[in-house]
């Protein structure tokens, strides 16, 4: 998807106005330097059917996760967004440093039970992905 | 295998050094890592190894400042768990048929975090070698 379609200020709008909170982060999966997939669901135990959500991000520059206190992500406890120079780190003591560049991306935040996980990326897909029956 | 083989096993793994390129984390069913080695530098991906190491069964895991593209600097097993120890306390229902005695605590140490884990198993899986072709 062509980044320059999505305005950064269009894409955080829409990323503030996602109602996440209360939601069950299941499952995160990171691929390179492409996309972070997350899983989010109803709290378990709410509802006979678990409404599961796919959470995409795109373009993915950086990922940190700080997930620190227990064996379950948890709940989503807040999300937010804001705007971050492309430049970033080194990695390693042989890898240059990014070159300056004018470019800005996109930091999406989410604060769980457990911690908390950031993204660095240019876009994102919030996509329901099926009904199955709640466990627990 | 006893846990001390086990944890032996894990210490040899070639993955320092390595960079992060994938995570995935299902808990607690299983945390995955896909690492690739950079024999020279980061940008240069000649002779580079990629190595998948794979978690079964967690049932608790901790992350601390852990990035995609982050380099393991060490990595081996932990004895006097805190996280077991922790888990043996808190553990909730979903966990229960875990059986602690069966666990182990697996620790990597990155550039800029460490990622705990506390598994019953591991695998390690050479998923390219570079440098063979």
């Amino acid at each position: 998807m062509p980044t320059d379609t999505h305005p950064r200020e269009e894409v955080a709008l829409r990323f503030h106005a996602l109602d996440l909170d209360g939601y069950a982060l299941d499952a995160l999966s990171i691929k390179s330097n492409i996309k972070a997939t997350l899983v989010l669901s109803r709290p378990r135990g709410e509802t006979p059917l678990a409404e599961i959500y796919e959470l995409q991000f795109n373009g993915l520059e950086r990922a940190t996760l700080d997930v620190a206190s227990g064996p379950w992500f948890g709940e989503v406890l807040g999300h937010r967004v804001s705007e971050r120079p492309l430049r970033c780190e080194p990695d390693g003591d042989d890898r240059p440093p990014l070159p300056n560049s004018p470019e800005v991306l996109l930091e999406f935040s989410l604060t769980v039970t457990a911690g908390c996980i950031t993204f660095v990326a240019r876009d994102f897909v919030l996509s329901a992905v099926r009904r199955s029956p709640a466990t627990g | 295998m006893t846990s001390t083989d086990i944890l032996q096993l894990f210490e040899s793994a070639p993955v320092d050094g390595a960079g992060l390129t994938s995570l995935t984390i299902e808990p607690p069913r299983k945390i995955e890592l896909r690492l690739f080695t950079f024999p020279r530098f980061a940008n240069d991906r000649t002779g580079g190894k990629e190595y998948e190491l794979h978690f079964a069964r967690v049932p608790a895991f901790r992350i601390a400042s852990f990035s995609l593209a982050d380099r393991i600097v060490s990595h081996g097993g932990v004895a006097n768990s805190v996280l077991l120890e922790d888990f043996k306390r808190f553990r909730s229902k979903p966990s229960a048929r875990f059986d602690a005695d069966s666990l182990h605590h697996f620790r990597l140490t990155s550039v800029h975090g460490q990622l705990d884990i506390l598994a019953e198993s591991f695998a390690l899986l050479l998923l390219w070698d570079i440098s063979a072709t």
